[in-house]
């Protein structure tokens, strides 16, 4: 037989004022696994947590049944309790007394009987309880992060300079993301590229780094600490080594396609560098457009490259990886703000996406930094900002803040001030969000000095009439119907998540939102963590954010990745499930049901039976209910014990 | 949303129950018998009921009562369409967006519902929800392949502006047939009676008559709106606007004659319902199509036709 | 029997959503009846049908599981299987006569507090509504 404790605590009068302490206590005391019953004013402080440890040695007790708060609040107190005791950390149970009873009941003899029954149900399942030990799963030390906007950038470079390999792998043919497209930076207008290049370049060259970029993620199995990871470099049909990044071949492409990276504003070659500063300054031939992929003849810049460095032959490459951990920093997509047909985005040519405005202020852009509207090249003395096209509308299905737009809005009002001083500025906006260090102050800046007009109101239509648009909307504040003349009107679409995001969730087996960006473990206190330990997020595929949040998280991402992999085990709570190979008929329904694919196929005495990753299973025991022979049973959660706190429930009347 | 993918959600159908608009019964007729003899030429049977009312609209628009006041009209309504088995067409916007609104809304507040049947009861009626209504130029949308075979008097260099009205734009959105925003439909159908398509700035934009809920009639907020949008038009020197309305038609047609009277300024552009304007390219007498009751004349685009067509 | 029918239920509670949307009830000191009785499982894909045909046999009068809403599952889809299986087992006990009003799953997530007392409370009115305590049990069967 058992010899189980059972610590009542009072919780000063929290549990006290509403249950009959005394009763339960009797009541425990008379229960056959039960050596000894005792309360005390607050268990989980350190004299209570003495009583507990001083009763294990006198009384030799194998269980623990604290009778107290909500296992989510204290649980790790008390199995540490029992750990300093040297009694097993598992062999312990909570009664939830304070959550679900003191608070919730209406009178005092309800909740002292639901306290009587639901510490006996808890002495039932402690007397079940079996010894548990932490699972030890050892490391890779190596860290994959997926995607090189400035979030993968960062991560990628703190981990590497923490001593630990990392591969980077982004899609794109150059590292940067969305920012190496920006001209300036809010709130304080720091050139972008100045910021964001040296850290390409470092990331480039830094010896902890392999970056493969054109590349994509194919493929990850495996488990923390043991994740086996396929990427797939594309063919580049230029040769990294030997390419010197002359830029002499871009000259003589004949072909001309929309840029992607100029927003379609211009145009690039088939073989192309999205920007002059990428890394690596290798181009890349798209083989979509390239005439030489399409009819068989062309090759010009292969006759004008000095380095030899053109192969039309390569081919795409599979690599694989053995990684500890991974971070994933894939960022964003714009709404397309085509969906606003009101606002005539794709059929008015002066109506812009705030992504075609930061490549129309970008020195590098195709104006060469001169604000120009795309109809006729000319100086716009009328613009108008829109904010929220895409956000904070339930009609289009994206009813989420973007975050970043009214901050973004702002510094483009600012820039266009600078640009053409004596320009009339527009902004419609729903509600100002500036919330951040220095924000408030900036759109204050842009109201208060640089004249910009920020007007309450989302607008209705945009009308194009004789060569001006013109914006109607109403104005909340004066309860009017307005119309503004615009030379030109800037869209800011809002923020949504890449449109493979769910695809790549479900390929690394981490939550993702209705709208598709990634889930945190827990929205406060884990705000970098998936659902799959070992795997991290950074930047906006979780949810829209600004530069210093992104980097922030990357940090901290990489924090975690460091702190993961500098140990040589990794210790795991061992709440797992488990298969008894005796009964397991081989079915594998349990495999089925199981979302990590934790549960494989082993063998044992010459038949086919399942068998549980420890570092994959995530202890949700969907396999252990699907199990039709009670072979599957999950640890500290078993059939048994669920069975003994149901039955424990009746074996007694107990008198209300 | 490419357009053949969008037409091709539209029930195409042997017979319909026609849902009569009480604006264009009392106003313009020609709405409804175009509608009849366009549908005749297309071997398509209408069916109507004498049981039929206002949609409930009235309530609504008229801020005679609380939104919800219109259920059981449109409830009622909706019933008597059921019980044809047919799908429903409306000639009027407001008709069609209160019966599919409104049959929405109840399909998705069941407690309403029942209040709803509590009342229909009492006269013997109940609402399924079983219905479909279709707005008239998203059947015709979907019928535009046979109209084609049926024009026998394509109208050539005829300049056709267009007007969908609000709430036809921003109106029950969730089974349009086309962008609701920016539909393109009556563009396509123009050209198909082989007219010629001009658009005007203010194309999409309100009449102005939302402003004044016809009861509480604040003319000075509403005439400028109208006044706009035909200013706008005039200077595409169309030689007429269609409407798939009878509202809109209302306010367009006789605004017109309002604002001329009034001294603001001459307008002169006829008005034509989508159907009108079929059965013209398809050869039916301007009579059978209504055209007289219009008061802003039609007569020059009738003359035009005949020279065209001489 | 003379005594009062005083209903017990068991409540399977799976740890991310319901049992702590339980906890926030009593964080907030939100009341609602104590008829019911929460066991602490990780998902309600956790649930075995066995549970509820235990929790039946040995005297409860209903039994209630809280999973997480659909798509919020903790481990993705435990709450699919849940609703799958317990669909499944509902309309067997309607068949063999349990009333259907003893049984019910409901979603409450973590931050529904007050939703958690409000299902809680409408369960046990349903439970109670029915008069007389589950003829299933062991106990009613052999007596
Ligand atoms: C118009 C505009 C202006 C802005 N201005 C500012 C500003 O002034 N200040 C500020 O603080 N913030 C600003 N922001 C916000 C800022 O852009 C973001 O916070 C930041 O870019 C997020 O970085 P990221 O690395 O998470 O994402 P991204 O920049 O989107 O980078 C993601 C990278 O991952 C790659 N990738 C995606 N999927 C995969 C895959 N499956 N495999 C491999 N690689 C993949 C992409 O190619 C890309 O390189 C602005 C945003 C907008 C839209
Ligand atoms: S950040 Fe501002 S503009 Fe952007 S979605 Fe939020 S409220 Fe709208
Ligand atoms: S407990 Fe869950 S995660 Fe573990 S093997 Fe079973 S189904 Fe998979």
């Amino acid at each position: 037989m058992r010899k189980i404790g059972v610590f009542v605590c009072h919780c000063g009068t929290n549990i006290s004022s509403m249950v009959d302490i005394d009763r339960v206590i009797e009541s425990a005391t008379r229960l056959p696994d039960v050596a000894c019953a005792v309360d005390y004013q607050f268990t989980c402080s350190a004299p209570g947590q003495t009583q507990i440890k001083d009763a294990i040695k006198e009384y030799n007790l194998d269980g623990v049944v604290v009778a107290a708060c909500s296992p989510r609040m204290h649980e790790p107190t008390f199995r540490k309790t029992l750990r300093d005791a040297g009694l097993n950390p598992y062999m312990m149970e909570m009664a939830n007394l304070r959550e679900h009873t003191s608070w919730v009941a209406l009178n005092r003899g309800e909740a002292t009987a639901k306290a009587i029954d639901l510490v006996r149900m808890k002495v039932a399942k402690v007397a079940r309880l079996r010894p548990l030990e932490e699972i030890h799963l050892p490391v890779t030390r190596r860290a994959l992060v997926i995607g090189g906007g400035v979030a993968g950038i960062q991560a990628a470079l703190d981990i590497a300079d923490g001593g630990v390999d990392v591969t980077l792998v982004e899609r794109s043919p150059s590292l940067g993301g969305h920012m190496a497209q920006y001209d300036k930076t809010f709130p304080t207008l720091d050139c972008a590229s100045c910021i964001l290049t040296p850290k390409m370049v470092e990331v480039a060259s830094h010896p902890n780094i392999t970056l493969l970029t054109y590349s994509e993620v194919e493929e990850v199995t495996g488990f923390v600490g043991a994740y086996k990871v396929k990427a797939r470099i594309r063919a580049r049909s230029v040769d990294l080594e030997k390419c010197n990044g002359c830029g002499t071949c871009l000259e003589v492409c004949p072909v001309r396609v929309p840029s992607e990276f100029d927003a379609s504003l211009a145009d690039r070659t088939a073989i192309y560098r999205p920007f002059p500063q990428a890394v690596p300054a290798a181009p890349a031939i798209d083989r979509e457009s390239c005439i030489y992929f399409k009819t068989g003849k062309c090759r010009a810049c292969e006759k004008v490259c000095p380095a030899d460095a053109i192969d039309f032959e390569q081919e795409n490459e599979i690599v694989e990886v053995q990684v500890g951990a991974i971070v994933v920093a894939t960022g964003f997509h714009f709404f397309d703000a085509r969906k606003y047909t009101e606002y005539g985005y794709g059929s008015y040519k002066d109506v812009i996406s705030w992504l075609q405005f930061e490549r129309l202020t970008n020195a590098s852009g195709p104006t060469g930094g001169k604000l120009r509207r795309p109809s006729d090249g000319m100086e716009p003395k009328s613009i108008v900002f829109i904010h929220c096209v895409g956000s904070r509308d339930p009609s289009k299905g994206f009813p989420y803040c973007s975050r970043i737009c009214c901050m973004a809005t702002a510094k483009h009002a600012v820039i266009t001030r600078s640009k053409i001083p004596d320009a009339k500025i527009y902004s419609f906006y729903i509600d100002i969000r500036a919330a951040g260090k220095g924000y408030e102050e900036f759109v204050r800046r842009a109201i208060e000095q640089e004249d910009v007009q920020f007007i309450k109101g989302r607008p209705s239509r945009i009308v194009q009439s004789d060569g001006k648009l013109l914006v109607r909307s109403e104005d909340a504040f004066l309860g009017r119907q307005i119309e503004v003349e615009a030379d030109m009107v800037i869209l800011t679409n809002g923020a949504a998540a890449q449109n493979d995001a769910a695809e790549l969730a479900q390929m690394l087996g981490i939550g993702y939102d209705q709208y598709g960006f990634f889930n945190e473990l827990h929205p406060k206190l884990r705000p970098v963590e998936t659902n799959k330990a070992g795997i991290y997020l950074a930047g906006m595929c979780q949810g829209p954010k600004d530069i210093p949040e992104s980097v922030a998280q990357a940090s901290a991402s990489a924090s975690k990745v460091l702190g993961l992999l500098s140990r040589d085990q990794i210790a795991r709570e061992p709440i797992i499930a488990e298969v008894d190979p005796g009964r397991c008929t081989g079915c594998m329904d349990c495999m089925e049901v199981c979302f990590f694919t934790a549960v494989e196929e082993d063998e044992f005495m010459e038949r086919k039976i399942a068998k549980v990753l420890p570092g994959v299973c995530q202890g949700c025991g969907a396999c252990v209910a699907q199990c039709s022979d009670g072979a599957m049973e999950l640890r500290a959660f078993s059939d048994e014990q669920i069975h003994a706190e149901i039955t424990a429930l009746f074996a007694v009347e107990v008198a209300r | 949303m490419p357009r053949a993918e969008i037409v091709k959600k539209v029930p195409i159908n042997d017979s319909y129950f026609l849902f009569r608009s009480c604006v264009s019964s009392s106003k313009y007729p020609g709405i409804e018998t175009s509608t009849e003899e366009v549908f005749a030429r297309l071997g398509i049977e209408l069916e109507d009921s004498p049981e039929q009312s206002c949609c409930g609209g009235f309530i609504t628009f008229t801020s005679l009562a609380e939104v919800t006041a219109s259920l059981p009209a449109v409830a009622r309504n909706l019933s008597i369409i059921e019980e044809s088995g047919k799908n429903a067409l409306t000639v009027c916007n407001g008709c069609h967006m209160f019966l599919t609104e409104f049959g929405h809304f109840m399909d998705h507040n069941p407690d309403i519902t029942n209040k709803v049947n509590e009342m229909l009861g009492m006269i013997g009626r109940e609402y399924k929800g079983t219905s479909h209504v279709l707005h008239m130029l998203e059947a015709v949308a979907g019928l535009k392949n046979r109209i084609k075979e049926l024009i026998t008097r394509p109208l050539k260099g005829l300049r056709v502006a267009t007007h969908y009205g609000c709430h036809y734009l921003y109106g029950f959105k969730h089974d349009a047939v086309d962008d609701p925003y920016m539909p393109t439909v009556l563009e396509e159908l123009i050209e198909i009676a082989g007219a010629e398509n001009v658009t005007y700035p203010e194309a999409r934009t309100c009449c102005g008559s939302g402003l004044t809920q016809v009861i509480i009639h604040k003319e000075e907020m509403s005439l400028p709106f109208l006044k706009r949008k035909l200013d706008s038009l005039k200077k595409i020197e169309a030689d007429v606007l269609i409407v798939v309305c009878p509202y809109c038609m209302t306010i367009l047609d006789r605004g017109q004659f309002k604002m001329e009277e009034r001294g603001i300024e001459e307008y002169g552009v006829p008005v034509l319902y989508i159907n009108q304007l079929l059965g013209l390219a398809m050869g039916i007498d301007p009579v059978r199509l209504g055209l007289e009751a219009h008061i802003t004349p039609v007569k020059r685009l009738l003359e035009k036709l005949e020279v065209s067509n001489a | 029997m003379t005594e009062e029918y005083y209903p017990r239920i068991v409540g399977l509670l799976c740890n991310w959503c319901t049992y702590a949307g339980a906890d926030l009830a009593g964080t907030t000191r939100i009341k609602y009846p104590q008829n019911i009785r929460p066991i602490r499982i990780p998902c309600s894909g956790r649930v075995s049908p066995h549970f509820i045909l235990t929790s039946l046999l040995s005297g409860a009068d209903g039994v209630f599981i809280g999973g997480c809403h659909p798509a919020d599952c903790h481990y993705n889809e435990g709450n699919y299987y849940a609703r799958r299986r317990f669909s499944v087992l509902k309309s067997f006990l309607d068949f063999v006569g349990v009333e259907p009003e003893r049984l019910t799953l409901e979603w409450v997530s973590a931050s529904e507090g007050d939703r958690f007392a409000e299902v809680v409370t409408a369960f046990t009115e349903d439970v109670k509504a029915l008069g007389r305590p589950n003829p299933y049990s062991r106990k009613e069967l052999e007596d």
